[in-house]
């Protein structure tokens, strides 16, 4: 069951993708500026209250592909990237991903050394390829492609740097950004008391001390910024004693989490920019904000399942569920063996916290299905392929659930959420007659 | 690892929780694991071709299934829900994500933290080291979690305290 989920999982994200995309805005003049840094490190030297740093580029536009248009893959190869590795890679992308890329490849071919690239990745593993041509297709919005040098410095230095991060850039970014950003991180959704951690020099949390979803982000990777990370100077906004200018608020941004581990850094880790060698220099690709985010991107309601339409809405709840009934499956013997109060324990601490997220996951889709049935838009093919989500996700969940014995008041509600979805997805159904109701005191209705 | 007796390392666990809770900055610490909740992640990891969970870690876990605090996080054996609405996967969900393009022959590094500026702190070769998550260059080493926490701790309340002043 496991394995045909996850397979129906991936197939299932890669045909519609999970991420929102969008079309990238202004292009990117990609010239190098001199032998160490690129324009794109330069511009991170400047204040930001300057006019357009970067000048916008004039990209050619590829219209997406067409029955008399040139595929994808012709675009790509006619600049020189139709090899059958590339191809392969093209070949595994959605009719929407091929979309994305087609209209952003413009920009991506202006950028210096971008098939450069690209040919180098074409010498390592297929996977890493596919990978990072999915991640070029669903580039979240907000978000574009970059070229730049990765000029590695040695481990002493790295460690000096993140340590100066850590002590005194971070505090100082984050006092700024409290300084001069609070309507916009109010609107982002941080209470009273995170806007006084960051006025306090601190990582955002509530009350309680537990985290936002939130890191700050290197534009210029710190290990690799070369010059960036050895000539101090004073932050033209921060102030304060010289620091690496990798470290001043110009090379800086606060980011949601989930864009910067699974966006930003995996695309790093796709090109093993580990492997490149202290003190030498590497052409990469790079995911960076656009430039009116580039000291915020706390777009969160990209990120949220409720802001969706279904079947989207459903995608972010299989991953997570996937977890849980895998974990389950693996571990059935030794819970079913164990007391009742040792399954709840086990429940408490391994299960709990991914469950009642992954329920607030599947309550938004309930709450989206809701809301287009009640507007009129919830058509057959969406209730079809949410239908088949809940099957292969949300059904073995209960599933298993149950066959491990899994507290009651948790089957209950997860009962509940899939009971109130399935109402919506009845074969039947596409539109009319009267919407389930709401249980009333459900725990997990704020998504 | 040195080698502890029980007692003695629950005594330095407990000694550095305590140093975490009376730290300047207000942490988040969560309570104990079970014996079931230890067999399961033990298994689990196991079965990715982990190291099992080091001796002194299952110590903590035993004292806190997972921290959030200004100064660092250590994971617990499934995810925290963050403020916000956000996840924080568990020790081998992101340990599996840390790992996902090494070689094959390459020894996986179990991670058990994070810190600001894109560091992790990974288990290996006995030792617990603070790794740059993108260069994967070692900064430094310990030999236990509670010498990483306390080490933490002051550093940073010191650099705090001499920005504050």
């Amino acid at each position: 069951m496991a394995d045909r989920a996850k397979e129906s999982f991936n197939s299932a994200a890669r045909r519609r993708g999970i991420v929102a995309a969008a079309v990238l805005a202004a292009g990117v003049a990609g010239v190098q500026a001199d032998d160490m840094q690129t324009q794109y490190q330069l511009s991170l030297r400047h204040t930001g209250n300057e006019q357009q740093i970067i000048p916008p580029g004039k990209a050619e536009v590829i219209s997406p592909p067409q029955a008399d248009r040139p595929s994808l893959g012709d675009i790509w190869a006619q600049r020189g990237l139709g090899s059958d590795k590339i191809t392969a890679a093209l070949g595994e992308l959605t009719t929407e991903q091929q979309q994305n890329l087609a209209r952003r490849s413009g920009e991506m071919f202006k950028q210096e050394g971008f098939a450069e690239v690209l040919h180098r990745m074409e010498g390592g593993k297929q996977k890493k390829l596919n990978e990072l041509v999915q991640k070029l297709a669903d580039m979240p919005d907000g978000m574009r492609i970059i070229t730049t040098n990765y000029v590695r410095i040695d481990k002493e230095q790295n460690d000096k740097v993140w340590r100066e991060f850590q002590e005194k850039a971070e505090p100082a970014f984050y006092r700024h950004l409290a300084a001069t950003r609070e309507g916009e991180l109010r609107d982002a959704g941080f209470c009273d008391y995170a806007i006084d951690c960051l006025r306090r020099g601190l990582g955002p949390t509530n009350a309680q001390g537990i985290s936002y979803n939130v890191d700050i982000d290197h534009l210029t990777e710190r290990a690799g910024g070369g010059v960036m990370c050895t000539e101090k100077s004073i932050d033209p906004v921060l102030g304060g004693d010289a620091m690496f200018p990798i470290n001043h608020a110009s090379n800086l941004c606060l980011i949601m989490r989930e864009v910067h581990v699974q966006v930003k850094n995996e695309i790093n880790a796709l090109q093993n920019i580990s492997e490149v060698p202290h003190g030498e220099t590497r052409r990469i690709i790079m995911a960076v904000p656009d430039e009116n985010k580039q000291l915020m991107m706390l777009h969160a309601k990209d990120l949220r399942a409720e802001m969706q339409p279904p079947p989207e809405t459903s995608y972010f709840a299989l991953g997570p569920s996937l977890l849980i009934t895998n974990k389950l499956q693996e571990m059935r013997d030794i819970v079913t063996d164990s007391t009742p109060a040792q399954r709840e324990s086990f429940f408490n601490n391994s299960i709990r916290a991914d469950f009642e997220h992954t329920m607030k996951l599947w309550d938004a889709l309930a709450t989206s299905l809701e809301s287009a049935k009640e507007s009129g838009q919830l058509r057959g093919r969406d209730i079809t392929r949410t239908m088949g989500n809940c099957d292969d996700f949300l059904k073995p969940l209960e599933t298993m659930m149950t066959a491990t014995q899994m507290p009651q008041e948790a089957l209950e509600n997860l009962g509940n959420i899939s009971k109130r979805i399935y109402a919506y997805l009845k074969p039947d159904d596409t539109g009319s007659g009267p919407a389930p109701k709401k249980p009333e005191g459900r725990p997990h209705a704020n998504a | 690892m040195p080698m502890h007796d029980a007692k003695s390392l629950q005594d330095k666990i407990t000694h550095a929780l305590q140093t975490l809770r009376a730290a300047e900055d207000k942490s988040y610490i969560r309570g104990p694991v079970d014996d079931i909740s230890v067999m399961v992640i033990n298994s689990q990891l196991g079965k990715a071709g982990y190291t099992q969970l080091p001796e002194d870690y299952e110590a903590l876990l035993r004292q806190a299934c997972g921290i959030m605090s200004p100064y660092f996080t250590l994971l617990s054996v499934g995810g925290m829900e963050m403020a916000g609405g956000g996840l924080q996967p568990g020790l081998h969900e992101v340990s599996e994500a840390y790992n996902r393009w090494n070689d094959d022959d390459e020894a996986k590094v179990l991670i058990v933290g994070k810190m600001s500026g894109g560091v992790v702190i990974g288990f290996k070769d006995a030792q617990y080291h603070v790794i740059d998550e993108s260069s994967r260059d070692i900064f430094r080493s310990y030999a236990d979690i509670a010498d990483f926490m306390t080490d933490t701790i002051a550093r940073l309340d010191k650099s705090r305290r001499g920005a504050a002043g």
